[in-house]
């Protein structure tokens, strides 16, 4: 099977030479043999990659110990679940699984020939082939997932109990296909920049790409978040780590250029504003991978010291030198149709949410490359703490989610100052309402407080304007229901994130068994320790009754693992309602006297960001299925 | 397995060169869709016999016209379409 595999890599790699080159020459020469020919390597890739994955699944599945991969990230005991996840567990594997992603989405692409920018979709075949290529070298020269074991062995090491969590089997792929989505926007741009095509002519393709890209990048970050919520033990779901914040990055630019591409279908404006986001976006999206994997700084979630830093930082060097040289050589070839009329219309509200998550953006990117730079300029590492990102999140996110319910109260053009009166007035009431209930009656913090009047307004001004159709024709328009759905979830998770951040109660306590907690509306009665002996693992688990008043509301418990391979490990207990959590941590436990020390958390309105999180996704998946094509009036303008 | 992995090589180098050496006329890329857009459509236009029956009946679409059309759009010659379609 290893011959088989890396076999099929070396194939790849030729075939993905040979379509690039040959894609790009049957340009220059106009050719359509050529075309063909470049075109059937490009499939063969797919092929070849496909085999390559297959040979390392199998692999996994038949615990083939030869293989150092297989040996290094399963073992006999591990289950076919987790042995599936095996394939992206390590460095090696998830590079496969990221090339093979690239050559399925390359092949989807370019499936059906685009008859009306087969040259531009011709060169961005090139492009994605060009970028697959480097994926090849560093799985056939820097990290082979079939190097053969030096040694022989009985049974493997096994996979990190940490990532033994059904979040984390779907995260990663999620968070890939997202990130290798990207690609898609990159070489179309790339390869449309090149040929100078009309805007019109392919910005539904990239709208679709760019939607479908977004929407797993939403997705991975959420099951990542549900992973450390759940996994990691310390109460959180976001840690400001280095690794979280590279996939946030991409995340906040995709979010602008979703925007900027919705902008331009519109009015037809900002397009190089457009093509800067697409290039930026992807550029992070090559950045977040050279942070997980150069090793250059350290993390929790990254693959450990690696030799792929060099390599991906001439990678990301090279994408990011093209994207300066397009942007500058067709500048002038696409012009913005409309500037912005008045700062009462629409298209104001999107070029300042898009500046504001830029500066998040950039906010972010300065705080992870802090130790870096500081190392660099005076030989010192600073690492920020999560202070720095938490007061940035605070000061901008407020304003982004105020600013998402302004836009939905604003026309196209300008808005009529008594217009945007009458649609302004019954959002301002509720807003002033629950600030003030939020003042007077709250014990929040004046920061928790001004962001649920600003949440208020937003979704008041978000459900008005988009129910109204329900109440004058009778009917919901179908059209905007996706950007509701998606709205509102954007709300619910901002809600969720300022409940959880700004009001959640802590307390740590010593007990013994048969002791009583009063813990916000909670009484917890300690029923003792457990162990447990598994083949893999030793368990000490805390058992608790749990009572709201006088209500028993059932048993939870708590466990801290001790591993023969890896680190002792922490299982949570988690009561989730739609108001807060109730999280248990087990800290030292003292076997003798049935004595445990145990951290409490009471996190407020924690469901809402996995709520809200899931709305994202189902409104962006509706938003891919209603297809919204361009006017063929506008086919030929820039 | 070698021989395995020698014969899917060598027929994806086979099926890779193929159109390099094929003896349908070397076209040029910026034609090519829409030349299998024009195939379809002479495809529709000839052999549907249902079309051609109902040729007579007001409002049908006569695949003269269709020709006609095609013609004046893409200034193409036509009957070496219908030749390959």
């Amino acid at each position: 099977m290893p011959i088989v595999g890396f076999s099929a890599l070396i194939i790849a790699s030729v075939m993905s030479l040979y379509a690039g080159a040959l894609m790009l020459f049957a340009c220059h020469q106009d050719s359509y043999r050529f075309y063909r020919s470049a075109r059937r390597a490009s499939q063969a890739v797919f092929f070849f990659l496909s085999l390559a994955a297959i040979a390392l699944l199998v692999a996994l599945l038949s615990r083939d110990f030869t293989i150092e991969y297989v040996a290094h990230y399963t073992n006999r005991s591990l289950s076919l679940f987790y042995t599936i996840a095996a394939f992206w567990a390590g460095q090696a594997g998830s590079l496969l699984l990221w090339a093979w992603l690239l050559a399925a989405f390359t092949w989807w692409f370019t499936r059906r020939p685009a008859t009306e920018w087969l040259v531009a979709q011709a060169v961005a075949q090139s492009v994605l082939n060009f970028l697959l290529l480097f994926f090849l070298y560093l799985l056939v020269f820097k990290s082979n997932p079939f190097k053969l074991l030096e040694f022989q062995t009985a049974d493997g090491v096994g996979l990190n109990p940490l990532l033994q969590n059904p979040a984390m089997v779907f995260h990663p792929p999620a968070l890939y296909i997202g990130f290798v989505a990207y690609s898609v926007p990159f070489a179309l741009t790339a390869g449309a920049l090149l040929q100078r095509l009309p805007v019109s002519r392919w910005i539904d393709s990239l709208r679709r790409w760019s939607l479908f890209a977004w929407m797993f990048l939403t997705l991975g970050n959420l099951l990542g978040m549900q992973w450390a919520y759940v996994e990691l033990g310390w109460g959180g779901y976001w840690a400001w780590d280095p690794v979280e914040n590279a996939s946030l990055l991409p995340w906040l630019t995709g979010t602008a250029m979703l925007h900027s591409i919705l902008l331009h279908k519109q009015r037809r404006m900002m397009p190089v504003g457009m093509f800067v986001l697409v290039f930026l976006t992807f550029s992070l999206t090559i950045f977040g991978t050279f942070v997980t994997r150069s090793g250059m700084i350290a993390s929790v979630h990254a693959f450990g010291v690696s030799n792929l830093g060099p390599a991906f930082l001439l990678f990301l060097s090279l994408i990011v030198l093209g994207s300066v040289f397009l942007l500058l050589s067709r500048r002038q070839v696409y012009k913005s149709a409309h500037a912005v009329e008045s700062w009462t219309g629409k298209e104001s509200s999107f070029l300042v949410s898009t500046a504001l998550l830029i500066a998040l953006m950039i906010g972010v990117f300065i705080g992870t490359l802090m130790p870096a730079i500081s190392e660099w300029l005076n030989g010192r590492q600073i690492n920020l703490t999560m202070d720095f990102y938490n007061q940035l999140a605070a000061l901008l996110g407020p304003a982004i989610v105020l600013l998402l319910g302004l836009c939905h109260l604003l026309s196209w053009h300008r808005t009529p100052g008594r217009q945007l009166w009458k649609r302004s007035a019954l959002p301002i009431a509720i807003g002033l309402g629950v600030a003030l209930f939020a003042f007077f009656l709250s014990p929040h913090t004046l920061r928790a407080k001004v962001a649920s009047a600003i949440f208020a307004f937003s979704l008041a001004a978000v459900a008005i304007t988009k129910l109204r159709p329900v109440f004058s024709c009778n009917a919901l328009s179908k059209k905007g229901l996706p950007a509701l759905v998606s709205h509102i979830g954007v709300l619910l998770f901002f809600i969720g994130i300022v409940g959880s951040s700004s009001h959640y109660r802590e307390k740590t306590v010593s007990i013994n068994r048969g002791e009583w907690i009063d813990f916000a509306p909670y009484r917890l009665n300690y029923l003792g320790l457990e162990s447990l002996e598994w083949p893999d693992r030793q368990i000490d688990r805390a058992i608790f009754a749990v009572y709201s008043g006088n209500d028993s509301i059932g048993t939870f418990c708590s466990e801290k693992q001790n591993f023969l391979n890896f680190q002792p490990a922490t299982e949570v207990g988690i009561r989730t309602t739609l108001t807060h959590d109730l999280y248990l941590i087990l800290g030292a436990v003292d076997k003798e006297n049935d004595r445990a020390s145990i951290s409490l958390l009471y996190n407020p309105l924690v469901v809402w960001i996995w709520i809200g999180g899931g709305m994202m996704v189902i409104g962006t998946l509706a938003s891919l299925f209603m297809r919204k094509r361009s006017d063929p009036k506008q086919k030929e303008e820039m | 397995m070698i021989f395995f992995i020698l014969l899917l090589a060598v027929a994806a180098v086979i099926t890779v060169l193929a159109p390099l050496f094929s003896e349908a006329p070397n076209l040029p890329i910026r034609f090519a869709a829409e030349r299998e857009h024009l195939q379809r459509l002479m495809h529709t236009a000839n052999l549907s016999n249902e079309m051609k029956a109902n040729a007579d009946r007001p409002g049908s679409i006569k695949p003269s016209s269709v020709k006609q059309q095609l013609r004046e759009q893409f200034n193409l010659e036509i009957d070496e379409l219908e030749d390959e379609a």
